[in-house]
């Protein structure tokens, strides 16, 4: 199916689709990490983002995405110049069971075969240079493959020594995870590479659910007339997070704002500076996407949960909602005084 | 002899069930997909030939479960490349139109090939899946693939001579499909069938909209123009009710939810529309679905906690590694090629290379840079480290529950916070009164674990056989997925329920020990914890069944247990 459900036409589920939004601004803030049930529409809205996040500059013919003169692959570097052309922003899966090879690139068969010359096949982290990777069923990830991921994202680089070839090329991207908590949790390290956090459920009101199936039944009745219908909206919210992206330098965060932040951070004990960081670029963010100059204590109290609930250290048997406790914390620290 | 009628005229057992399915999926593409709960037998052949010859399906393809997705799409066939010379793809079979897939074993899938088949599934058009689900009662079936698997038949108690030649109104089907998209759904029965689903604690909206458009396609089958609530429930007994997490009682009055949820309507319908069904509106909704399901569907639902003796006689089969597919790779070995492995090219060349002069002087294969023979063929090996399944098995029975059900619990704790570290998988089976009861299947979200077991209560008799029986079933079933299975019995050993659910001492014991040497004999590691005051015959004669590891609680401190349990694994 080529044509995505819009973004703007999925009932409910704000917090996902705010996180989603504040990581387009800002990639910097890291990737968002979403658990929940089947069938509460995860899927639905990641695939929904291809057609919602700006389309971005990438040089013809490399396999790279190669975005501009700073930072170019070895290929690039040898060309005389290099075009570009407006493509959207690549969003690429991470199968579960993919293998080492797809994941980052090996020999290229064909050209070694017919031509018995060795040639890199790039993989998934060359494709999802500069956009998104997603991975379904996250927590399900066997081990060396999270591994990888994790070095690739601290680095954003990859280096591919194997098969007797040696590559280095730049991979950077918004790591996108979906999950069902039932089966099992995620390694902490991998979490804490997560920018977000987000639980979502299905619609617990009928009339949502009911405004669910409607769309749904109506989408796939007539997708090209429902896609023109709410492409208006779509573009209103990609108008949002561009002109976002632009006003994004103007923010200023003033100490006391720092200081809350920090406040925050060691009163819930989350583990290193991380926390921190991306509660601060979240805040940039959610302001530049607001439209205004300056965060708020409410914007705090917005995003903090979002950011700071998976990087707790918490005793593994302990079920008390992390959630929770942020919350608790953070109502405490700003109505407090 | 061919069944010319209908399946809307009659009540539904196997052979109008598959006609419904067949009819409805014909006239929506999207909804072809099927999982047959069944073992190997000639009843289930006769099914599936049956239902491939109503399918017709241009092509036909299997799917086993320990592919690799890759296998189906993109990848290069090695055979006939190197024959060749040049590249040769496999074909990427989900490119087809009308083929039917059929995935056997689909309790033993690899994840990652059931998350691909899944997201296939979720997408579907043209195409038929049909799941072919194997395992035992107590086994966990691949959730992520059966949520997202419209229809569902299961084939326990079905007689070869049930079965019968079937037909399906072509002519009318394709009558329907031109009407499907003109089919009308107004807002009553979206929230008739929005209040079903939550009384059946469905919340996946994908299956919530699936049964809306099978109500759609038997709307249009029916020549109808608008879904009426005839379609739905008829719609929600062929793809829902099978999802079910709970049948709804109406012994119990239900606390009547305050129907505070004002919904935005206007008009001035009766109560009984509302989004909460009346009792009234339940209950003619549940009498409905039985009068129209096959009886053994119903009964499947009903009786989770049936057990079937399995005498493992391959016991130990299954734990042998497939270590061809996945995980840290180690040194590749010569082998003849097979499409389950996976060829090391660069080992494959390094072993080529010294022959090509030799091999270049032969006539036929001039023209080729580099000549491979089926003999230089190295193959990708894989070690993957054995997962492991901590099944507790707890007794709350009252005799226990008393003594020192909270202390077993604790002993538990500890030995949580261990498979934490170690990263293993953890279930829990609880018996007491007339069952035992998987409280928590195999996982490895031990929070999970641990509010499952803080939360389960004492009391009643001591089913001790069924227990154990619950418990070695599952070690089986964890076995066959190449994962090493450990009982861990808290019990102070006292049964006094038998196997048949009578309160015999006598014989409950002596089933007990029957089962207990089933699993000593299947070589099923095992501790054995007892929580009685001080050693008594019983529990004795039982630890000797087992022969496992066995530990009084009053000696076993928190270190103990934990030291023990690692000796024993």
């Amino acid at each position: 199916m080529d044509k995505y459900f819009p973004f703007s036409a999925i009932v409910g589920q704000e917090q996902m689709k705010l996180a989603l939004i504040l990581t387009a601004i800002d990639p910097s803030i890291g990737g968002v990490l979403v658990f929940g049930d089947r069938g509460t529409g995860k899927s639905t809205i990641i695939r929904s983002l291809a057609g919602l996040l700006p389309r971005k500059n990438f040089a013809i013919a490399c396999s790279f995405n190669c975005e501009n003169s700073d930072n170019l692959c070895d290929q690039c570097k040898k060309k005389k110049s290099i075009d570009y052309e407006e493509r959207d922003t690549p969003v690429i899966d991470l199968p579960l069971g993919s293998t080492e090879d797809r994941v980052v690139g090996a020999l290229n068969l064909e050209i070694a075969l017919t031509e018995g010359r060795k040639v890199f096949e790039p993989g998934l982290l060359a494709k999802a240079n500069g956009g998104l990777l997603y991975i379904d069923e996250v927590n399900l990830l066997e081990d060396h493959i999270v591994d990888l991921l994790l070095d690739v994202a601290a680095s954003g680089e990859n280096l591919v020594e194997r098969d007797g070839l040696s590559i280095r090329h730049s991979s950077k991207f918004v790591l996108i995870g979906s999950g069902n908590p039932e089966e099992g949790e995620l390694r902490p390290q991998l979490l804490d590479r997560f920018g977000f956090s987000v639980n979502v459920t299905s619609p617990s009101e009928v009339s949502q659910r009911i405004e669910v199936i409607k769309r749904r039944d109506e989408f796939e009745r007539d997708p090209q007339n429902f896609l023109r219908k709410w492409r208006g909206k779509d573009l209103a919210v990609q108008k949002k997070i561009i002109n976002a992206k632009n006003t994004l330098d103007n923010i200023k965060l003033d100490d006391s704002i720092l200081t809350k932040c920090a406040e925050i951070c060691i009163a819930v004990g989350s583990d290193g500076l991380r926390g921190e960081l991306t509660l601060l670029r979240a805040l940039r963010a959610l302001c530049a996407f607001n439209g205004s100059t300056k965060p708020t204590l409410d914007n705090i109290r917005e995003i903090a949960i979002y950011t700071l609930s998976h990087r707790l250290r918490r005793d593994p048997l302990d079920d008390t909602s992390s959630e929770i406790r942020v919350k608790r914390k953070v109502n405490e620290l700003i109505d407090g005084k | 002899m061919a069944n010319k009628t209908d399946f809307l005229e009659h009540e539904l057992d196997v052979n109008t069930l598959i006609q419904g399915i067949l009819t409805v999926s014909s006239i929506d593409p999207s909804l072809g997909s099927l999982s047959i709960k069944a073992n190997y037998s000639t009843v289930r052949e006769a099914f599936l030939s049956n239902l491939l010859s109503l399918l017709k399906p241009k092509r036909l393809k299997k799917i086993y479960p320990f592919q690799n997705p890759t296998d189906f799409t993109e990848s290069i066939n090695m055979i006939d490349t190197l024959t060749l010379g040049s590249p040769k793809y496999n074909e990427d079979i989900f490119s087809f139109d009308n083929i039917a897939l059929i995935l056997t074993n689909t309790e033993k899938m690899e994840k990652g090939l059931a998350t691909f088949l899944r997201d296939k599934i979720k997408n579907n058009n043209k195409k038929f899946f049909i799941a072919l689900d194997e395992s035992e009662t107590n086994e966990m079936p691949r959730a992520n693939l059966s949520d997202y698997i419209i229809f569902s038949v299961n084939l326990g108690g079905t007689r070869y001579v049930d079965l019968k030649k079937l037909s399906i109104n072509r002519k009318k089907i394709a009558e329907a499909r031109r009407n499907l998209a003109t089919v009308q759904v107004n807002k009553k029965i979206l929230d008739y069938l929005i209040a079903s689903a939550e009384m059946f604690s469905i919340s996946n909206m994908h299956t919530i909209f699936s049964t809306l458009k099978v109500a759609k396609s038997l709307c249009v089958y029916k020549g109808n123009k608008s879904v009426s609530r005839e379609d739905i429930t008829l719609a929600i007994s062929l793809s829902m009710i099978h999802k079910a997490k709970q049948i709804p009682e109406f012994q119990q009055k239900e606390k009547a939810k305050a129907p505070e949820q004002e919904q935005l309507r206007d008009d001035n319908e009766s109560k009984a529309e509302n989004s909460e069904l009346s009792n009234k509106d339940k209950k003619m909704l549940i009498d409905a679905l039985k009068i129209s399901l096959p009886s053994n569907l119903i009964e499947s639902l009903f009786s989770k906690n049936s057990q079937t003796i399995s005498l493992g006689e391959s016991a130990g089969s299954g734990e042998k590694n497939n270590n061809f597919s996945a995980g840290r790779p180690i040194p590749s070995v010569n082998r003849k090629y097979s499409s389950d492995k996976r060829i090391d090219l660069m080992a494959t060349l390094t072993k080529a290379i010294p022959w090509q002069k030799i091999r270049s002087s032969s006539v036929t294969k001039k023209n080729r840079k580099i000549i491979i023979y089926p003999q230089d063929i190295m193959i990708k090996r894989f070690e993957k480290k054995s997962e492991r399944l901590l099944i507790f098995l707890v007794d709350a029975s009252g005799s226990n529950a008393i003594g020192r059900l909270a202390e077993a619990k604790g002993a538990i704790e500890i030995l949580l916070s261990d498979a934490y570290a170690k990263r293993d998988n953890v279930a829990l089976i609880s018996f007491s009164g007339l069952k035992a009861e998987p409280l928590l299947l195999p996982t490895k979200s031990l929070v999970t674990a641990k509010k499952k077991l803080s939360s389960l209560p004492g009391g009643g008799a001591t089913p001790l056989a069924n227990g154990l029986l619950e418990a070695f079933n599952m070690a089986e079933a964890a076995r066959s997925r190449n994962i090493k299975p450990i009982i861990i019995l808290l019990s102070d050993g006292r049964a006094n329920m038998s196997l048949d659910g009578e309160g015999d001492r006598v014989k409950a014991i002596k089933d007990t020990n029957y089962i207990a040497s089933l699993i000593k004999r299947n070589a099923i590691n095992n501790i054995f914890i007892d929580t009685s005051r001080r050693k008594t015959p019983i529990a004795d004669e039982l630890a000797r069944e087992l022969k496992g590891h066995y530990f009084q609680l009053p000696l076993a401190n928190s270190n103990s247990i934990s030291k023990a349990v690692q000796q024993a694994i």
